[in-house]
């Protein structure tokens, strides 16, 4: 299963719970939600989608897995679309 | 180098020196009816090897091509003649004066928000074109607040490390108005807007309040809060409540302009700002029921 990591050259600017982000090399400028966040903040390491997916199901043991897992997914996309992630093997 | 005769430009004041503007003649009647204060300075000399009375070229170029006008400058997005009549060259060419003038100010910018004083700061009113930014404010100024901008005001953020509130600084910008006025507008606010109408079209009426109304060029306040301007018919009561950060950050970016600075620097003002002051969100279906809620809510108090 693909890992995916930040990409390199990214500026993280942090407002109160939420994340700002400007890709260096395009200049992009991108807003990260409280779930997007969290989902940056936890590609710290390189992981697969499912060790994101067992990571957050833990965090939030009271949210249903297909609830969190539709939210992951959406959010990944979003994070891949923009460019901020790469998939590294 | 060929360098063109100072009578072709003209030069008005910017912070550190001059901006020049040329082959705005023509329309130099309406941008000066629109910054009727901006103290003309003097033109830059081209150096010591240029003849007596050359000048620079201009910062800011202003063609005509068949009754069509374009506008560039290093510091705003070319138009593309697109430009065809004398006011909106004129209006254009503000923007172009204030963003070249933010340009030579290391913690310079400018944004898209109406200012008046209220108690001892300035409260921003911000939102998208149609918010209701100048009906706002003019209508504030008319309830005896001293009107700052209804449009465009420069901030000066001070030092990067600084935390204090910004200070806003009116350029004297005269307001605009779209008319007809609305239906509810009351007798107040109607005779002022026709004391102080300078230029009247169909559909709009750019204003001169006097000395007594408004801020002069320079007069600056630091900004104790930023108002989000939300308008909608639903909006039955207008309600004033505390905005998120992070969501006044993304607001600003659209309306906070310093390309000078840089996408992080634009950011990191954004950040500045609604961290130093207090950031709100009016949902209004009338600015004459609302005007009295934002009074009230910063009227007599000391900034935090």
């Amino acid at each position: 299963m693909s890992r995916y990591r930040r990409r390199p050259g990214i500026n993280e600017t942090p407002v109160e719970d939420e994340l700002f982000l400007i890709a260096g090399d395009s200049g992009d400028m991108f807003h990260l939600d409280r779930l997007a966040m969290s989902i940056w903040r936890a590609l710290e390491e390189p992981a697969s989608e499912a060790e994101l997916l067992l990571l957050f199901a833990e965090a939030f043991p009271e949210t249903p897995a297909d609830t969190i897992g539709r939210d992951l997914a959406g959010a990944l996309a979003t994070l891949l679309h923009g460019e901020l992630l790469e998939v590294c093997d | 180098m060929a360098f063109r005769a100072a009578k072709e430009q003209i030069v008005l004041a910017g912070p550190h020196h001059g901006i020049s503007v040329e082959g705005a003649q023509a329309v130099a009647p309406f941008l000066f009816e629109l910054i009727p204060q901006w103290p003309v300075s003097k033109p830059r000399v081209a150096g010591a090897q240029g003849s007596e009375g050359s000048v620079a070229p201009g910062d800011i170029i202003v063609q005509n091509k068949g009754g069509h006008w374009r506008i560039s400058s290093a510091h705003m997005a070319l138009s593309d003649y697109d430009l065809d009549d004398g006011y909106m060259v004129a209006n254009t060419l503000v923007g172009a004066l204030i963003a070249a003038y933010v340009a030579q100010g290391d913690g310079l910018v400018s944004i898209h928000a109406g200012a008046v004083r209220i108690g001892d700061g300035l409260v921003l009113l911000l939102g998208d074109n149609g918010a209701g930014k100048s009906t706002f404010a003019t209508l504030l100024a008319s309830r005896g607040l001293r009107f700052f901008a209804d449009d465009r005001l420069i901030l000066d953020l001070g030092p990067a490390a600084s935390t204090a509130a910004p200070v806003g600084m009116s350029l004297a910008v005269a307001p605009k108005l779209r008319l007809p006025l609305p239906r509810n507008a009351d007798a107040r606010y109607r005779d002022f807007v026709a004391e102080h109408s300078v230029m009247t079209w169909p559909e709009m009426a750019v204003l001169r309040p006097g000395p007594a109304q408004a801020a002069g060029f320079g007069e600056a306040l630091p900004v104790r809060a930023l108002i989000h301007l939300r308008r909608g018919e639903e909006a039955s009561q207008p309600v004033l409540t505390a905005m998120r950060r992070p969501d006044m950050v993304r607001l600003l970016l659209e309306q906070l302009f310093a390309p000078h600075l840089g996408q992080q620097g634009e950011l990191s003002a954004c950040v500045r700002l609604a961290q130093a002051v207090g950031i709100w969100q009016l949902r209004y279906a009338s600015a004459f029921e609302a005007a009295d809620t934002v009074i009230s809510q910063f009227d007599g108090r000391e900034s935090p």
